[in-house]
């Protein structure tokens, strides 16, 4: 009885060794995380109120939302460099039917989605049936959707628009921002979309090894095209939402942030070959970089320096991502 | 100081005029030598040598030890015990490099070349012409090199110009611009590994006049190839190993092909009792005259319910490519499939999937499985929409865990994979407890067709034993099974049936009582199954 007792107790502290490793392992850069948190909060313990944490959220939570998308896109082994554009984009269209156009406000928010989408589904079709590396396409498509707003504001700033278009990205539920209740949800739908569909587990299956799929009979094209058409899809809503959130929309919206998109996942540890990572990574990568950068605000740290500690950020994260790979292989 | 004077004839041996007197001059002296490799004795006591101005062909089933032995030869690998002279002195080949200095040149099947390069610069990289002034001294001399080009492959007698860039010149031409690499190393001693496997009859007398004449300047080859026909058209001497031992040593006018194929085979091995043949059902399987260019060409083959049905052939017969177009990995250019008589295109491996079809395939870690998923999401790869919960227009979206767990952690114990969790990362497991989840992963799937590409290989005993027992099962249970394997002895224990490849074709057919070690590999090496009886297929048959 008592030996029973006593080797069911190894047991669960074998369990909870193993769990600890895989934590370790899996999410090391939960721990960095945790300690930064630790470290910001003893020089500024403001950093821990509820209105600063929503803060932090809430200027995340665009990226975020993208880096739901990025994340299928990067497991998959592949790469999205237009979804800064893809929502500069669809924040000018967004802006620009209700300015001219005068359409209500909740119309005008769903329909750039379909351009997104299209988009990315272009670029999936070619890069699956062309057979073109995706970061190129991607390149290439990051300067057209970037034209294409160009082209529809003629180059000029839509501001102006009315307040009930503001909710999406300003609004409140409680004391809970609107986009923070949306990021939150695109995450959660993601991460069960990753762990409980045949979608999700045959994109690890590509990233990790795509002919091993292929030939295990998933159709690899077909989920590939249908990762690019999330993640513009994604990219353009978090490009609506940037527009609400400043009720305007200018033709180089969101410039550059296709950067600070995989910088998340990146540190996420999601890596960049495929086939290893999550959401739960992705969600304290977007985070991590909020953190950063707004506990180097209340610290007081330039600018510019958070742009040192950010690039060194990622370069850890990968660093730990080859070492990982290199113990197990 | 032994390098030096080990450097000199090589360059001598280039030119005929400065070739030693003794007319037969040793080049290449092996003795003794032994190679291990964890767990098997590779090379045991072999004795080989070279001289001037021949071809020595070395002849050997797969697995005899004849590129272990070239390795050892090229610097590859180390030997464990033995004596190696070259031109009379005792050297230890160091490394590839060493060797090349040295004077030993290796063609290898794989060519060492590079696409957007000249054929020029392919034929001197590693070594290019430099301006002697300090000036000049850091480029290339592009006029140097090309003359140089030029001049060795007017010696080879090829027309080839030196200036074009390689991609452009096919799979024959690159191999000679191969021969020219090897040849401005001005060697002496030449290494060939089955140079006309990828080549038609034309090439191959274009290569054989290329041969002869670098055997006629001086230079020994050493030639290896699985066709034994050749042996007789080009080679002086032939030696024949088998299971890691020289057999024989002979001239080439002594050693006709039955001759050749009887030493290479040995004595048969009595085989302990086979399994009870099941009486085969309905034809499960049937190919019709499936051809892809160049690789394989109207191979017809049935596999029947509850039969084991072997595909066997020498390495580069296209056993793998005929498995990979049944499974439409690759496209094939013409031929019917049917299953269960129903003709079907089957147009992608998951069309082949639905259709019942699967394909384990033969290098495991690189077409097999993800490496980098866990146990269970390995197994589960190929049944995914199985294991759904709710649907929507008859596609699966949700997983239904517990029913995932249940039945991958039977599977696993059903199998014995041993590994601590179902949540554990492949690549952390055995390779036999690897090959064993892709098992697991088609035992998941519905599949009823198993095509089973060298299902063993790289597997300890006790795996191999139990692989078989379960292909056994399989068929006991009504499915059927093509099983392509290398090792003769495991067609010959597990097959009901065995298909012979030969160069892409079918040349027999051996049913039950015709099996033997003897027959399948006079098949595959001459393309007759010889006095073992066997139907000899011929072109009506196939019709």
């Amino acid at each position: 009885m008592g030996q029973t007792s006593e080797t069911s107790a190894q047991r669960t502290g074998a369990h909870v060794k193993r769990a600890v490793q895989t934590l370790f392992r899996e999410y090391s850069i939960f721990f960095i995380f945790l300690l930064v948190c630790v470290v910001i909060t003893s020089i500024r313990p403001v950093f821990l109120s509820v209105d600063n944490i929503f803060n932090v959220i809430r200027q995340v939570s665009m990226i975020g939302i993208m880096s739901v998308g990025m994340t299928f896109v990067i497991l998959s082994a592949d790469i999205d460099l237009s979804v800064g554009s893809v929502a500069g984009l669809c924040g000018a269209l967004t802006a620009g039917v209700i300015a001219r156009q005068g359409l209500p406000p909740l119309v005008a928010i769903f329909l750039p989605l379909p351009v997104a989408a299209l988009l990315g589904w272009v670029m999936g079709i070619i890069i699956t049936k062309a057979k073109v590396h995706s970061f190129v396409v991607s390149l290439g498509m990051m300067s057209i959707a970037r034209g294409l707003a160009l082209v529809y504001t003629k180059g000029l700033s839509i501001g102006n628009l009315p307040k009930e278009f503001g909710a999406l990205g300003g609004g409140m539920v409680g004391p809970i921002p609107i986009p923070v209740i949306i990021f939150a949800a695109f995450m959660i739908l993601g991460y069960l979309v990753l762990t409980r569909t045949p979608y999700g587990r045959a994109i690890y299956a590509i990233g990790g090894n795509q002919e091993a799929a292929r030939l295990s009979g998933i159709k690899v094209d077909r989920y590939r095209i249908m990762n690019f058409v999330i993640c513009s899809t994604l990219a353009g809503f978090a490009g609506i939402i940037l527009a609400s959130r400043t009720r305007s929309a200018w033709p180089a919206a969101a410039t550059g942030w296709e950067l600070d998109v995989i910088t998340a996942v990146i540190i996420g540890g999601t890596s960049f070959f495929g086939g290893r990572g999550g959401m739960v990574g992705t969600l304290i990568g977007a985070l991590f970089l909020g953190v950063l950068r707004n506990g180097a605000n209340l610290i007081g740290v330039s600018p510019f320096y958070q742009q040192i500690l950010i690039g060194t950020l990622v370069v850890i994260a990968v660093v730990i991502d080859r070492l990982r790979q290199r113990r197990t292989a | 100081m032994g390098q030096a004077s080990i450097g000199t004839p090589a360059v001598s041996t280039f030119s005929p005029d400065h070739v030693t007197p003794v007319d037969h001059q040793l080049l290449v002296e092996m003795t003794g030598i032994s190679k291990r490799f964890p767990g098997v004795l590779a090379l045991s006591d072999v004795t080989f040598d070279l001289r001037a101005r021949e071809v020595h062909a070395l002849l050997g089933a797969n697995g005899a030890g004849k590129s272990t032995l070239i390795k050892i030869l090229a610097g590859v690998y180390t030997k464990d015990a033995g004596v190696i002279r070259l031109r009379g002195h005792e050297t230890e080949i160091r490394s590839p490099r060493h060797a090349q200095e040295l004077g030993i040149a290796t063609i290898y099947q794989e060519y060492n070349l590079v696409p957007d390069l000249s054929v020029a610069e392919n034929i001197c990289l590693g070594h290019l012409p430099k301006g002697s002034s300090p000036l000049t001294k850091f480029i290339v001399s592009r006029q140097q090199m090309n003359r140089h080009a030029e001049r060795i492959l007017r010696d080879l007698q090829v027309d080839i110009s030196p200036t074009i860039p390689l991609r452009r010149l096919g799979v024959a031409k690159q191999q000679m611009v191969e021969i020219a690499k090897a040849l401005s190393l001005e060697s002496g001693i030449y290494i060939m590994d089955e140079p006309t496997a990828a080549l038609s009859s034309k090439e191959i007398e274009e290569l054989f006049r290329v041969t002869r004449s670098m055997r006629d300047r001086g230079c020994g080859v050493v030639y290896i190839s699985h066709r034994l026909e050749e042996v007789g058209m080009l080679a002086d001497r032939v030696t024949v190993m088998r299971d890691g031992r020289c057999v024989d040593t002979l001239a080439a006018e002594n050693a006709p092909t039955s001759r050749l194929v009887q030493l290479m085979v040995g004595h048969s091995v009595e085989r302990a009792a086979r399994h009870p043949g099941c009486a085969p059902g309905a034809k499960l399987l049937s190919v019709d005259r499936l051809s892809r260019k160049g690789i394989f060409e109207d191979v017809s083959l049935d596999i029947c319910e509850g039969e084991v049905v072997g595909l066997a052939g020498l390495m580069g017969s296209g056993r793998t490519e005929v498995a990979r177009a049944i499974f439409a990995a690759d496209r094939a250019d013409s031929g019917e499939i049917s299953v269960r008589g129903k003709p079907i295109r089957v147009k992608s491996p998951n069309h082949a999937v639905r259709e019942g079809l699967c394909y384990l395939p033969e290098d495991r870690k690189k077409l097999g499985l993800v490496l980098s998923s866990s146990v269970r999401d390995n197994i589960i790869l190929a049944s995914l929409a199985r294991f759904c919960r709710f649907r929507i227009a008859g596609k699966g979206i949700w997983l239904d865990q517990h029913r995932i767990r249940k039945e991958v952690v039977e599977r696993v114990k059903s199998l014995d994979i041993k590994t601590p969790s179902i949540g554990q990362f492949v690549e952390s497991l055995s390779g036999g407890n690897q090959q064993k989840v892709v098992v697991a992963r088609w035992l998941c799937s519905s599949a009823r067709i198993f095509l089973f590409d060298e299902p063993t290989r790289g597997v300890d005993v006790n795996a191999k034993s139990e692989i078989y027992s379960l292909v056994r099962t399989l068929a006991a249970e009504g499915a059927g099974i093509l099983l392509i394997s290398s090792e003769v002895e495991e067609l010959v224990d597990a097959c009901d049936r065995i298909y012979i490849l030969r160069q892409g074709r079918i040349v027999a057919e051996l049913l039950r009582d015709e099996i033997s070690k003897e027959a399948i590999l006079a098949a595959a090496l001459t393309g007759t199954t010889g006095e073992d009886g066997g139907r000899h297929r011929t072109q009506k048959e196939d019709l």
